[in-house]
C-alpha cells in the first residue's frame, strides 16, 4: 500500500474503533503490520529531483561554455581544465561514496554531475583538436566510462542516460559497426534494474528503467534489425507491442497507477496505434506489393516472435482471466490479415477483418465499461469508435454507400449504449 | 565500513580509467602534432554547429574520391588507408584507396562510403571540422566567400593513419590572423 493510503487509513483508524467497527487491539496490529507512515518521503523525493534536475543544468551549462571555444585557452590550459573539472567531479563523487552513501539526493547528484563532465571532457578535447565525424564512437565512450557508476554508487539516473545515450549510439552509428553489437551494451544495465525489481518492481526507480528500457529497446530493435525488417515491419512490431503487454499483464500488473505499469501501457497503446494503422487499406496494399519478396530473415523473425507471444498467450489463459488477451492478439488477426491479403492481394478482406477487430475492441471495451462502471475504459472505447468514424470518413477507399452503412450502424451502437448506459444508472440511483 | 572501503577502491580504479582515456586521447593527437608528417590541403570553409562542442567550420575538399588500388577489394562502410600523394604546387591529394596498411606514413585511415565498380572509392577525409570561437566561425566563412580568388587552405599533421589539423588558412594568413586584420 502506498504511503499515502497508509496516512489515510491511521487516521480512520480513531474513529473506527469509537464506533465500535474494529476492537481497539487491532488498531495495534494495523499499525505494526504496516509500520510508520514516512512524513518526509515526498519533500525528501522533490529533493532528490530537483537536485538532479540541478545538477544535470550545471554540468548541461558547462558544456555550452566550452563549446563558446575560447580563443586564448591554449591547448595545455584546455588539457589543465579537462584534468581539473574531471578529477573535482570524481572527487565529489568519492566524497558522496564515503560519507554519505546511503542517502539517495547525495549519490544521485553526484554521480549524475560526474556522467556529465566526462561527456564535456571528451567534447572539450574533441573541439581542442579538431575532431570530426566521430559522434557515435564519441558517445559510446561516454556512456562506456559512465556505466560503472550504476553499479558503484547503486544510482538511477545515469542508468537512464546510459539507456538513453546508448540508443542514440544505434541511431548515430553507421553501417560500419554490426548493429547488434547494442544487445550487450543494453544488457549491462541488466543487473542494475534486476536488482532494482528484486527490490521493489513498483517502486519509481525500476518504474522510470522499465519505461526507458521499453521504449529505447523498440528503437534499438528497429535499428538492429534494420537490413531485415522490410515489408513486414509493423506486423513485427505489432508483435512486439503484443509481448509487452502480455510481459506487463503476467509479472507487473499490481500496482493501482497505469504509469506504474509501463508494459501493460506501451504493450496496449503499441497493439492500439498499429490495429489502427491496420484498418487502412493502403497499408495493406503497400505490404501486398512486398509480400512475394520477403526474405526468409525476415519471416523467420516475426516467427520467432509470434510464438513468443503465443507462449505468452498461453500463461495468460492460465494466470488471468481470457478478457485480457483481446488487445494483446492484435498480431494474430494481423497475421490472419496477411493470410486474406495472400489470397487477395487488393487488401480488401484484410482491411475489412481489421475494421472488425478494432470495432469489437472498441464495444468490448465500452461493454466494459458500462458493467464496471469505469468510466476512463468507456471513454477510451468510444474514443476509439469516435477515431475509426474520423479516419473512415476521410478514407476514400470506400465508397460512399459503404461509408454510410458503416456510420449509421456505429452512430445506432452509440445510441444504444448511451440508452443501456442511462438505465443502469438509473436503476442504481434506485 | 570494509565494504565502504571496498567500494571507494573500485571507485578510484574507475576514476583512474575515466582520467586515463582523456588523457590517452590527448597523448595520441599530441603526439600526431608534433612528430606527424605536414601536409597542405585546398579546401573550402563552411559554417556549422556542433550542440556539445561548439560552433566550427566544416571544411570541403576537393575530389574526396580516388582509385582502388588494383586487384583490391573494398565494401562500402568499410575502414580503408588512403595514400596521400602531392601535386607540383605542393598541396596534398589522395592517390589511391587501399585495404591494407601501406608502408610508411604517408596515409590516412578514411571510411568508405561506396564504390564504383570497385574502381574508385568514395569517402570522407577524417579532419574535416576546424572549430573556432562561437562568433568567429561565421566570420570566417563569410571571410573565405568574399575572397573567392584566394585558396583557402589547411595545413595536417599525419602519423600512424591519423590527421590532426594544425591551423586554418586564407591565402597566406591563419584564420584568426585574417579576421584579425578584416
Amino acid at each position: 500500500m502506498s504511503q499515502k493510503n497508509v496516512k489515510w487509513l491511521y487516521e480512520q483508524l480513531p474513529e473506527l474503533v469509537e464506533k465500535k467497527v474494529i476492537p481497539t487491539e487491532s488498531v495495534e496490529l494495523i499499525r505494526s503490520y504496516y509500520g510508520p507512515v514516512n512524513k518526509n518521503l515526498g519533500s525528501r523525493t522533490m529533493l532528490m529531483i530537483f537536485g538532479i534536475i540541478g545538477v544535470i543544468l550545471v554540468g548541461l551549462g558547462m558544456i555550452l561554455i566550452l563549446a563558446h571555444n575560447w580563443e586564448k585557452l591554449d591547448r595545455m590550459t584546455r588539457t589543465v581544465i579537462i584534468v581539473g573539472k574531471l578529477l573535482t567531479a570524481q572527487i565529489i563523487a568519492g566524497a558522496v561514496i564515503w560519507l554519505k552513501k546511503d542517502q539517495a539526493v547525495w549519490t544521485e547528484s553526484a554521480s549524475t554531475f560526474l556522467m556529465l563532465i566526462i561527456g564535456a571532457s571528451i567534447a572539450l578535447i574533441g573541439q581542442t583538436y579538431h575532431i570530426a565525424d566521430d559522434f557515435s564512437s564519441f558517445i559510446l565512450t561516454w556512456m562506456l566510462l559512465s556505466i560503472p557508476l550504476v553499479y558503484i554508487m547503486k544510482v538511477t539516473t545515469p542508468a537512464l542516460l546510459y539507456l538513453i545515450g546508448i540508443t542514440i549510439w544505434a541511431i548515430s552509428a553507421d553501417s560500419g559497426v554490426d548493429k547488434h553489437f547494442i544487445w550487450p551494451l543494453l544488457g549491462l544495465t541488466g543487473f542494475y534494474y534486476w536488482q532494482l525489481l528484486k527490490r521493489n518492481r513498483y517502486g519509481n526507480p525500476a518504474v522510470l528503467l522499465s519505461w526507458a528500457l521499453t521504449l529505447c529497446f523498440y528503437i534499438c530493435f528497429g535499428k538492429a534489425f534494420a537490413i531485415q525488417l522490410q515489408s513486414l515491419s509493423t506486423v513485427v512490431y505489432a508483435t512486439l507491442f503484443a509481448i509487452t503487454y502480455f510481459i506487463g499483464l503476467i509479472w507487473f500488473d499490481d500496482s493501482e497507477k497505469n504509469w506504474k505499469k509501463p508494459f501493460k501501457t506501451i504493450g496496449v497503446a503499441g497493439c492500439i496505434s498499429v490495429s489502427f494503422l491496420f484498418t487502412t487499406k493502403n497499408v495493406w496494399k503497400s505490404i501486398g506489393w512486398g509480400l512475394d519478396r520477403t526474405e526468409m530473415a525476415e519471416a523467420f523473425l516475426l516467427g520467432s516472435l509470434m510464438v513468443v507471444a503465443l507462449l505468452l498467450i498461453g500463461i495468460v489463459m492460465k494466470k488471468k482471466r481470457k478478457r485480457n488477451i483481446l488487445f494483446g492478439i492484435a498480431p494474430v488477426v494481423v497475421g490472419f490479415g496477411l493470410v486474406l491479403l495472400y489470397f487477395d492481394r487488393s487488401g480488401i478482406n484484410a482491411t475489412v477483418l481489421m475494421n472488425a477487430y478494432v470495432f469489437f475492441l472498441s464495444i468490448t471495451l465500452i461493454l466494459r465499461g458500462v458493467r464496471e462502471g469505469s468510466l476512463g475504459v468507456l471513454n477510451v472505447g468510444m474514443l476509439m469508435v469516435a477515431a475509426m468514424m474520423i479516419m473512415r470518413f476521410f478514407d476514400s477507399n470506400f465508397s460512399f454507400v459503404v461509408r454510410g452503412l458503416a456510420f449509421v450502424v456505429m452512430g445506432s451502437c452509440f445510441l444504444v449504449t448511451n440508452w443501456v448506459m442511462v438505465r443502469r444508472k438509473k436503476e442504481v440511483a434506485k | 565500513m570494509r565494504q565502504n572501503k571496498r567500494m571507494v577502491g573500485i571507485f578510484i580504479v574507475l576514476a583512474m580509467i575515466q582520467l586515463a582515456v582523456p588523457l590517452y586521447m590527448i597523448w595520441r593527437f599530441e603526439d600526431t602534432l608534433q612528430t606527424g608528417q605536414p601536409y597542405t590541403w585546398l579546401t573550402a570553409p563552411v559554417d556549422p554547429y556542433d550542440a556539445l562542442r561548439g560552433r566550427y567550420v566544416d571544411l570541403r575538399f576537393k575530389d574526396e574520391k580516388a582509385p582502388v588500388l588494383e586487384g583490391e577489394q573494398l565494401r562500402s562502410g568499410q575502414i580503408a588507408y588512403a595514400i596521400i600523394g602531392e601535386d607540383e604546387k605542393g598541396y596534398a591529394f589522395i592517390s589511391g584507396v587501399s585495404a591494407f596498411r601501406p608502408e610508411g606514413n604517408s596515409y590516412i585511415k578514411v571510411k568508405v562510403y561506396y564504390t564504383q565498380g570497385n574502381k574508385v572509392a568514395h569517402f570522407t577525409l577524417p579532419f574535416k571540422r576546424y572549430y573556432m570561437q562561437e562568433e568567429l566561425a561565421p566570420a570566417a566563412e563569410t571571410a573565405y566567400r568574399k575572397n573567392a580568388g584566394k585558396d583557402g587552405t589547411v595545413t595536417v599533421r599525419v602519423k600512424n593513419g591519423n590527421g590532426v589539423i594544425e591551423e586554418l588558412y586564407i591565402g597566406d594568413k591563419t584564420i584568426y590572423e585574417y579576421l584579425r586584420t578584416e
